[in-house]
């Protein structure tokens, strides 16, 4: 899998089609891969990516807490307003200052002057901006103790993966890959291992270093044999609605390890860095 | 995970914001189905906002877009982003859905 972190990124948090689209068209001359959001929820899987800039739209009337949940996502991104030509008051931009905002792109866009702030943009970044300098140095240790409620996982999931994006060493793809397969490893405790019976329970403990991310899970059912993986790709599989869990499991982390009995799985991801 | 239906002419357009996985994808399918009941037959998942999908929710792509084969119907999906349409083409599911790059381009194919 190619590693698109080298692009920059882009997210626009707008509620408007048209609007993000117009964004997006403008930024990509300059080198930009724009993302949308159309809310405030979600804006977890989209800091996986590490946008460069974040554009939010005041139409959205962000609140107060809205800014610090943008200012806690993307702690190393730069924080732009959107604002409609003539129609947003000197107030409304100050307050947007003062919640951390560095700048602002008008609408409709006048392409030359978001150029000209781009330029301003990429100067400054290469004056200071964060260092991952302390990342070898640095291990993070997760460890949960859930009941089996499918509804918890995506919880699970979003926090064991913001404990992994602090690392610089892992490529958003590798993040995602982490997503999807920590995800799979939690519904198959939950559902297969434990039988969805809410009072057994699932434990999770993540390693985090910058060499690699180790993820256990272990649940409190019987376990299971693990024969050969049947492919969920052939062409009588394919219409098929399950079969994939494992499947997806193998081929999204770096190493798979079940315990003897099958009910503990332990996933790895390396980086990049440190595989080359 | 949010989703959200709406319509453009005859096609009804499916938004899934978030993630799509086996802690949500039942209310997604009963939704999709409600529609399917009640005379819809041209389907478009847009995908521009979906962060991931786990195998369950793959699975509900799967089992949907026969129910609406079945009906005679269409299901297309759009603004697949670089790790879905990665996640698509290792379980070759890209080759079972009609994946268009854009909703525009999913509506004028409909």
């Amino acid at each position: 899998m190619s590693d698109p972190s080298s692009d920059r990124v882009a997210l626009v948090v707008t509620g408007r089609r048209e609007v993000g689209s117009a964004v997006a068209a403008a930024l990509e001359p300059a080198g930009y891969r724009t993302r949308i959001a159309s809310r405030f929820d979600h804006l977890d899987l989209h800091a996986d990516r590490r946008p460069l800039l974040v554009v939010t739209d005041l139409s959205l009337r962000p609140s107060p807490s809205d800014w610090s949940r943008l200012e806690r996502q993307f702690p190393d991104s730069v924080l732009w307003a959107l604002v409609d030509r003539g129609r947003t008051s000197d107030e409304s931009l100050l307050s947007t200052v003062k919640q951390g905002c560095q700048d602002f792109v008008v609408y409709p866009i006048d392409r030359d002057e978001l150029h000209g702030k781009l330029h301003r943009l990429d100067r400054w970044c290469h004056s200071g901006g964060s260092s991952p300098a302390l990342d070898p140095y640095l291990t993070t240790e997760v460890r949960l103790d859930v009941p089996s409620d499918a509804s918890l996982i995506e919880h699970v999931v979003r926090h064991v993966a913001s404990q992994c994006r602090d690392f610089r060493a892992y490529a958003p793809r590798t993040l995602v890959n982490l997503r999807i397969a920590l995800s799979e490893a939690l519904s198959n405790a939950m559902i297969y291992g434990n039988r969805q019976e809410a009072d057994r329970r699932v434990q999770i403990h993540a390693h985090v270093d910058a060499s690699q991310i180790e993820v256990q899970v272990v649940d409190e059912g019987p376990g299971f044999e693990l024969e050969e993986i049947p492919d969920p790709t052939r062409p009588d599989a394919l219409e098929s609605p399950g079969g994939r869990g494992l499947f997806l499991l193998h081929k999204l982390a770096d190493d798979v390890r079940f315990n003897e009995c099958g009910n503990s799985v332990t996933l790895v991801f390396r980086s990049e860095r440190d595989t080359g | 995970m949010s989703f959200e239906i709406s319509r453009q002419d005859d096609v009804t357009i499916i938004e899934i914001a978030g993630q799509l996985i086996v802690g949500n994808r039942q209310a997604l399918k009963d939704r999709v189905i409600e529609e399917l009941e009640d005379g819809a037959r041209k389907f478009l998942v847009d995908f521009e906002e979906t962060g991931y999908i786990d195998s369950s929710g793959l699975g509900v792509l799967v089992s949907l877009s026969k129910k609406i084969r079945e009906k005679g119907g269409e299901l297309r999906l759009a603004n697949l982003n670089e790790d879905l349409r990665t996640l698509f083409e290792l379980t070759k599911l890209d080759t079972l859905f009609q994946v268009a790059d854009s909703r525009e381009q999913a509506l004028r194919e409909l």
